[in-house]
């Protein structure tokens, strides 16, 4: 899956997380800031990529600020943010 | 399960975007300066009571704030995120924000990283895809060496002999010098022309490396002052400018003096010496001041030279200007800028 746009989903809020995404050729970055980035960067970097392996997007930057959000926040934040890049309304 | 509906109402606030004068009530109330050339505000409200209120500028944020007996509660990350969201679809990438000392916590916590502060008084701070961490790695990249190095800061709005005389001093005073060149576009000749013809004047000196100033040096970011020549908060600014050049200019270039041309006439560039005399030394970097360069007892500037421009006299700046510059000045090119420097009765 391709993705076209620049999308920003979530918020700063506590227990919240906003993800950007941008297109990027040939390769997949992920880029993570966190309040919990010591304990808990390498859970929230699985779930990123758990939701990019699930709906095939290898080739994309995403930027990830961390708010303390839950795992399952997470991967449907991801998921509304690759949805709006690839240009489906949302 | 009522209690529960009541909590589940209480904190149903919402967002829209409204007119700036609206929040200018909050604003007063919170002790808040009402904030200029405004793009887009936000109001959070409770019911029909707007607790909150934040702005843009260009990319400045601005005019944040969230009334007393609502602090503390995730409001302000409301704010920031909205604004975040706003500036995302304008494609702005590179977020500013000044904030008091006291509250820059408040953004940090939201990713914001410090670039610049005045103790006990104000921070700037970024949020930024290209910061200036990266601005910094660049300039590391291209020009790092083991040298004694000195720096010139310049508008050259043009290039005269007053500037091309200090730059060779510096020159021939130190091992290596690095004159670095406003990159913000207000003045009248726009900046790739200040530029070029600052490097092809200094061609024949091995040793002057030309450097565009990017953001983060006298831009009209961190110091609108120059550009608009009011001079509320001048030292401030200063002082944030000098700041940012200190610890990351200086520190990246390993830079040990500043050279810097008396300044007879403007206002804002004379504080912004003093200043600077008081500010850099105590971080390390010497600074030289030099004597306006003279011809038949004038000081050249280039402000001289605007004004001979304005009263149509192109083929005096010869004799204060270097070649290249008087050949650019009479070219067909030059037509348009030669133009907006007679409209323009401003020093810039």
């Amino acid at each position: 899956m391709k993705i076209k746009n620049i999308a920003i989903v979530g918020s700063l809020e506590s227990n919240d997380v906003m993800i950007t995404i941008e297109p990027l050729e040939n390769k997949l970055e992920i880029i993570i800031e966190s309040i919990v980035y010591d304990q808990f960067n390498e859970e929230i970097k699985k779930a990123v990529q758990d939701v990019c392996d699930e709906l095939e997007v290898k080739q994309a930057k995403i930027k990830v600020n961390d708010r303390g959000a839950l795992e399952c926040t997470i991967k449907a934040r991801m998921e509304a943010a690759i949805i709006r890049g690839k240009g489906e309304i949302l | 399960m009522l209690f529960s509906v009541i909590l589940w109402l209480k904190i149903m606030y919402y967002e829209k975007q409204i007119n700036i004068k609206e929040s200018e009530k909050l604003l007063k109330e919170l002790d808040l300066k009402i904030p200029k050339g405004v793009d887009y505000t936000v109001g959070i409200f409770d019911g029909n009571n707007m607790i909150g209120t934040g702005s843009i500028s260009g990319d400045i944020l601005k005019g944040i704030g969230v009334r007393e007996d609502y602090q503390g509660l995730g409001i302000m990350a409301k704010i920031i995120s909205n604004l975040l969201i706003k500036c995302s679809e304008d494609n702005k990438k590179n977020i500013f924000v000044y904030t008091k000392y006291s509250e820059k916590k408040n953004f940090v916590h939201l990713g914001f990283k410090e670039i610049a502060q005045v103790k006990y008084r104000v921070s700037l701070l970024e949020k930024a895809e290209y910061g200036i961490e990266e601005f910094k790695i660049n300039l590391l990249e291209k020009y790092v060496n083991n040298k004694s190095n000195v720096c010139i800061v310049m508008n050259c709005n043009p290039f005269t002999l007053g500037h091309l005389n200090l730059i060779e001093k510096a020159a021939k005073e130190n091992e290596h010098v690095f004159v670095i060149i406003l990159e913000e576009d207000l003045s009248s000749f726009p900046f790739e022309i200040r530029y070029n013809l600052v490097k092809e004047n200094t061609k024949h000196l091995s040793n002057v490396d030309v450097i565009k100033g990017g953001k983060y040096v006298i831009s009209s970011l961190v110091f609108p002052s120059y550009f608009t020549k009011e001079c509320e908060h001048i030292e401030l600014y200063a002082r944030l400018d000098l700041n940012i050049f200190l610890n990351h200019i200086a520190n990246a270039l390993s830079i040990k003096k500043r050279y810097v041309g008396k300044e007879p006439y403007c206002q804002v560039t004379s504080i912004y010496n003093k200043i600077m005399k008081k500010v850099l030394p105590k971080g390390g970097v010497d600074v030289v001041e030099v004597e306006r360069f003279n011809i038949d007892g004038i000081a050249v500037s280039a402000s001289k030279v605007r004004q001979l421009i304005r009263d149509n006299k192109i083929a005096e700046t010869k004799k204060y200007v270097p070649s290249k510059t008087f050949e650019y000045l009479v070219s067909e090119e030059a037509y348009h800028v030669i133009e907006r420097v007679r409209k323009n009765k401003s020093r810039h």
